[in-house]
């Protein structure tokens, strides 16, 4: 589901990269590469099963763009453009996002567990059943987004706004807060400090 | 192998597709309805449902089978005999279900309720809701708990971290992920 073939280095069982044989880790020109698929995200409007793991990119375009079924774990993003872009089913997780910008996207069974999120944006957005456990925000905003049934779980918020967002059925249980804003969200229907699994 | 999350908006739960790459027989996890939206994307992919995997018997997991029999001759299979009186095929630890390509991988897990099970293809695990993203299933009582974290621990937390799990309610997760983060798990360590 996230890339098929695996890395053609001897004993490596990890999936290679998409447009390669390899996988991150035993790239043997890793510059050439980031151009290669730079070029070929820009080029492209859907992207559906591509195994992306353990790359370091930056201002890359994702806006208005369809990432289905996708790999992008222990990855490193900066200042790369997701406005308006749709994610399903994407494991982010692991990686570190700064100042990149999800602002109207739509994400949905996304995971960025364990992952940094630093002066990102996801304004206005549809955050729905994706996770963020154990994830650390730093100056980040989510205002005016639907957070519906998301899990921050053991993650570490700092200076991170949720003004007017819907959170039913969000978790925040064990969550460090730490100049978090909740102003006009619906507090009451999310669950904090107490553990709850599902029913 | 695909796997396609659908949303069970009646009870706030996940059932899952399971495909092959191409069109044939595919498994539902956890029907816990069966809507046309379900339906659409199985007629699309050119896929026939002939397996049904319960993880337990709560309604939110099982209350699709009722007009999923009315289109599909699958069989069901659960820790119990039957389900909403529709008869089953039992399974037990370490058992295995074949549909198609596809193999399964029974594994028990005792906790959440008496018959829950997860199952497990490849690099995939279907946890129902033993394990869901930073928690643990909710129990009746202390023997329960003590039973759910004990059965994670020695059946799920020897899988490797790159498992991807896809539990009963929630985002998915990983096992790597669950090891670090889950309260629950790490305070029985």
């Amino acid at each position: 589901m996230f890339g098929h073939q695996t890395c053609e280095h001897p004993s490596c069982n990890n999936t290679a990269l998409h447009l390669s044989e390899y996988c991150s880790q035993h790239l043997a020109d890793k510059q050439s590469y980031i151009e290669k698929i730079s070029a070929f995200i820009n080029e492209n409007t859907e992207f559906y099963g591509l195994n992306l793991s353990g790359i370091t990119v930056s201002k890359l375009n994702f806006s208005q763009k369809s990432i289905r079924f996708c790999n992008f774990s222990h990855s490193e993003f900066t200042q790369c453009n997701f406005v308006k872009s749709s994610l399903y089913m994407v494991f982010a997780d692991f990686s570190v996002f700064k100042s990149c910008d999800f602002s109207h996207s739509s994400m949905k069974w996304t995971v960025l567990s364990g992952s940094l999120m630093e002066d990102c944006n996801f304004l206005e957005s549809d955050l729905v059943r994706s996770a963020f456990v154990g994830a650390e925000t730093k100056n980040c905003k989510f205002n005016n987004s639907d957070l519906y049934s998301s899990r921050f779980v053991s993650a570490k918020l700092h200076h991170t706004e949720f003004m007017d967002c819907n959170i039913l059925r969000t978790h925040f249980e064990q969550t460090l807060l730490d100049e978090v804003s909740f102003k006009y969200s619906n507090m009451a229907e999310a669950y904090f400090d107490k553990e709850v699994g599902p029913a | 192998m695909r796997v396609f999350p659908h949303f069970v908006f009646t009870g706030f739960s996940n059932c899952y597709l399971v495909a092959p790459d191409g069109p044939g027989p595919a498994t539902l996890v956890d029907p816990g309805i069966f809507d046309g939206e379900l339906l659409k994307l199985i007629e699309k992919n050119k896929l026939y449902i002939s397996t049904v995997l319960i993880t337990h018997t709560h309604d939110s997991h099982i209350e699709g089978i009722k007009t999923l029999a009315k289109i599909y001759e699958a069989g069901i299979y659960a820790f119990r005999e039957t389900v909403l009186d529709f008869k089953t095929r039992v399974i037990r630890q370490g058992d295995k279900i074949k549909c198609g390509e596809l193999l399964f991988e029974v594994i028990e897990l005792p906790g959440h309720s008496r018959d829950s099970l997860a199952f497990k293809i490849g690099n995939y695990l279907f946890t129902g809701d033993t394990l869901t993203a930073g928690l643990i299933g909710t129990v009746v009582h202390a023997y329960a708990r003590g039973l759910l974290i004990s059965s994670i621990k020695q059946k799920l937390f020897n899988l490797e971290d790159s498992v991807y799990i896809f539990p009963g309610h929630g985002p998915p997760t990983t096992i790597g992920i669950e090891r670090l983060y889950n309260n629950a798990l790490k305070q029985a360590l």
